[in-house]
């Protein structure tokens, strides 16, 4: 899933860039509000966290700028702003969650997660695909007893084609999902990734499989 | 300790009490001495009723024979015996009276009733000054009044009477009785040549129980008494009320004093009316909790702008070390966390550092270390530690007007300030501008300013007390330099003796930097 993460600390920027991306979200980096606005606006993001103390242009204005711009992707406000007229603040401005610095990085991934699912219509952080149960909230497949041994890209292809189980998700978009704006992925990429995870998902006895739909995708479909 | 109110209701109450006892005393003796004086008074004239009484009489065998020859025998015998001519029988009478013409001091004790009542008598004795009685009152019933020698005609002493009551005696010295019968007087005088009681003085005393003066005087007594306990009950009565009213200023400070607590700093002390007296105190205690209230938002100020300073450093702590033990197998990461970490330490120490040399300066623990330094290398030196941030922005910074200008100051308060200055003038211009330093010489001293652009369309205002409505904005260390935020900047200048002013114009954030003085 692809993120974007505005915040002016460079140190907490590499920080949350590599632990998100070790937990399966591709993140985009921007230490700036009018960049973040304009990264905002330009790509299509599942997931914002967004800093409101910027530099340039601050974190309310530029939410207020995104929704009236018609954007609905799903924004985490994350600040040292603690107080309830800053949150309330924050929440009538458009976000859709508030964190407060310091924050736990297993409870910012939790709450990402539930707004994945928010974003996709899911109100269970578990569902089961067949003989496979995909755990959103723990970022786990397992298939049975016996856990499922996917890389956090794996997973993220596998969630994404959960979510939107049944209808086709075209290469694009799981382009988009996979890789942020300095991953430069190689032209089968795509292919590839989707190649290892039908491997994976094969060798599991009544798990679901990923059909092909020629020249427009691939779906996620129930085992045989 | 008593209260104000019940040491004023003591002391004063005391005081009235001491005062009315000496008055009640003064006025006791007052009239106890006129008391004694009217019955003294009294004595003498009783005394002198009977003086007036007592009179000289002829034995009455003589008188018997001398009271028949009559007034004209007396001119007579007068002419005659200066005439030398015979005596007749009346003239034998006369010689008879001149050889044995003997007279005696008469009163009748049957005038004065007052001195036989058998209730509370009274008590009179006539005698020589020999001391032979000649007549006493009846009341005496024959004990005697005793005798006492006195140098005056009258002397007046107290005695105890007869019966043992207390009393009071006059003692009267009586050298010129008259004789009860003219002609006799007249006839004595011829023979003695004086008409006054012969080779002897009577003496008269009087006494009388003082039981009148001594019941007046315990009346009054009592009477002193009981309106002086009644006067002082009133008086200490009226003196609490009083009191209460004159110290209701303090009771109402003391009230207003108690309800003040460190969350009701901004209230001050109000009296309905202060007494003049008052004032200062009042005015005092207002100005105290000014001050409180100024140190205590000082306090929390600064204590905010501490935690917001330390917040983000602290957030990115946590983020490091959550994910270093998430993937501990990541040894790379593990690298660059504690990398980080490190220099997030680095960058608290000096916040730290900063502000612990700011306390110590203005809790006089320490002095600010003084040197000569040239800004124009700080400010160099300072650009080039943001170094890869700014470049990574297109950023530049000027640097114009007298350069070679130096001030003195503490390097690493300086240092500092410069740093977290050109920092968050950096973070809040956007990419590809540049930032302008402007030094020049003002009077003695230098200013400094630093300005940069600024696209955010929002306008602050600059609290001219020191709170600095941004702060949450300029507070933010970011981008992993060591800056401070511009509260506690003006915090360091304060403790510094730097002036610091922040203006707001359009397009423009200017920041300025007023050093005292110049080498």
């Amino acid at each position: 899933m692809r993120l974007l993460l505005i915040e002016d600390s460079v140190r907490l920027c590499e920080t949350l860039s590599a632990g998100l991306s070790r937990v399966g979200f591709a993140v985009d980096v921007v230490s700036d509000g009018p960049r973040g606005l304009s990264y905002a606006r330009l790509n299509p993001y599942d997931l914002i966290v967004l800093d409101l103390m910027l530099p340039g242009l601050d974190g309310i204005t530029l939410l207020r700028q995104l929704r009236a711009g018609g954007c609905e992707t799903h924004v985490l406000i994350l600040t040292a702003k603690d107080r309830v007229q800053d949150r309330v603040l924050g929440l009538r401005a458009g976000a859709d969650d508030y964190l407060v610095k310091p924050f736990d990085f297993d409870e910012l991934v939790a709450r990402l997660r539930a707004l994945l699912r928010r974003r996709y219509g899911k109100k269970r952080p578990v569902f089961e695909l067949g003989t496979l149960t995909l755990n959103s909230a723990e970022g786990s497949a397992r298939c049975g007893d016996r856990a499922v041994d996917l890389s956090p890209r794996e997973y993220t292809l596998l969630e994404l084609l959960a979510y939107r189980s049944g209808e086709t998700v075209s290469r694009i978009e799981i382009e988009d999902a996979l890789y942020g704006e300095h991953d430069l992925p190689g032209g089968n990429a795509v292919d590839s990734a989707v190649c290892r995870l039908r491997s994976k998902l094969g060798e599991l006895a009544g798990g679901p499989r990923i059909r092909t739909r020629r020249g427009r995708g691939y779906a996620l479909v129930a085992g045989p | 300790m008593r209260t104000i109110r019940g040491r004023l209701l003591v002391l004063l109450t005391l005081g009235m009490t001491a005062l009315l006892l000496v008055g009640g005393v003064v006025v006791w003796f007052v009239v106890r001495s006129s008391l004694r004086d009217g019955f003294d008074e009294s004595l003498a004239s009783k005394a002198g009723l009977l003086v007036a009484s007592l009179q000289l009489e002829v034995l009455p065998e003589h008188q018997q024979r001398i009271t028949r020859l009559g007034a004209s025998v007396l001119a007579d015998l007068d002419e005659k015996g200066s005439a030398g001519v015979d005596l007749t029988e009346r003239d034998e009478l006369l010689l008879l009276a001149k050889r044995g013409f003997r007279v005696r001091l008469v009163l009748d004790p049957d005038s004065f009733p007052e001195y036989r009542s058998s209730s509370r008598p009274e008590y009179f004795e006539v005698s020589l000054e020999s001391g032979d009685v000649l007549v006493r009152s009846g009341s005496l019933a024959g004990t005697t009044l005793g005798s006492w020698h006195g140098p005056a005609e009258w002397n007046l002493r107290d005695v105890t009477l007869p019966d043992g009551r207390a009393g009071r005696a006059i003692r009267v010295r009586v050298g010129n009785v008259k004789f009860a019968d003219k002609l006799w007087s007249q006839a004595w005088s011829r023979i003695r040549g004086e008409a006054r009681l012969p080779n002897t003085t009577a003496v008269v005393l009087v006494a009388k129980d003082l039981g009148d003066v001594e019941a007046a005087l315990s009346s009054l007594r009592i009477g002193m008494v009981a309106v002086g306990l009644l006067v002082v009950a009133g008086a200490a009565l009226l003196i609490f009320l009083v009191c209460g009213r004159a110290l209701h200023p303090l009771r109402q400070l003391r009230h207003q004093l108690l309800d003040l607590d460190a969350a009701a700093l901004r209230d001050r002390v109000h009296l309905d009316q202060t007494p003049p007296d008052l004032a200062p105190i009042v005015d005092s205690l207002n100005e105290g909790l000014a001050r409180l209230e100024r140190a205590f938002r000082r306090e929390r100020r600064v204590a905010g702008h501490l935690a917001h300073e330390l917040r983000t450093p602290v957030a990115e702590l946590r983020a490091i070390t959550d994910v270093a033990r998430r993937w501990p197998e990541d040894q790379e990461l593990r690298r660059r966390c504690v990398e980080q970490g490190n220099e997030i330490a680095r960058h608290m120490g000096r916040v730290v550092s900063a502000l612990l040399r700011v306390a110590r300066a203005q809790s006089g623990e320490c002095e600010l270390e003084t040197a000569q330094l040239r800004l124009d290398s700080l400010l160099q030196g300072a650009w080039e530690r943001r170094g890869a941030a700014a470049k990574r922005r297109g950023q530049t910074f000027l640097m114009r007007g007298a350069t070679d200008l130096s001030v003195d100051g503490d390097p690493e308060v300086t240092r500092a300030i410069l740093t977290s200055l050109l920092q968050n003038a950096a973070e809040h211009a956007p990419e590809g501008s540049a930032i302008e330093g402007l030094l020049r010489r003002d009077g003695a001293g230098v200013e400094l300013s630093i300005t940069n652009p600024r696209d955010t369309p929002e306008v602050e205002a600059f609290n001219a007390a020191g709170d600095l409505p941004w702060n949450d904005d300029s507070a933010s260390p970011s981008s992993g330099q060591p800056g401070l935020g511009l509260p506690l900047v003006a915090e360091l200048t304060r403790a510094s003796g730097i002036g610091f002013e922040v203006e707001v114009l359009s397009g423009e954030f200017r920041v300025s930097l007023a050093f005292p003085s110049s080498a």
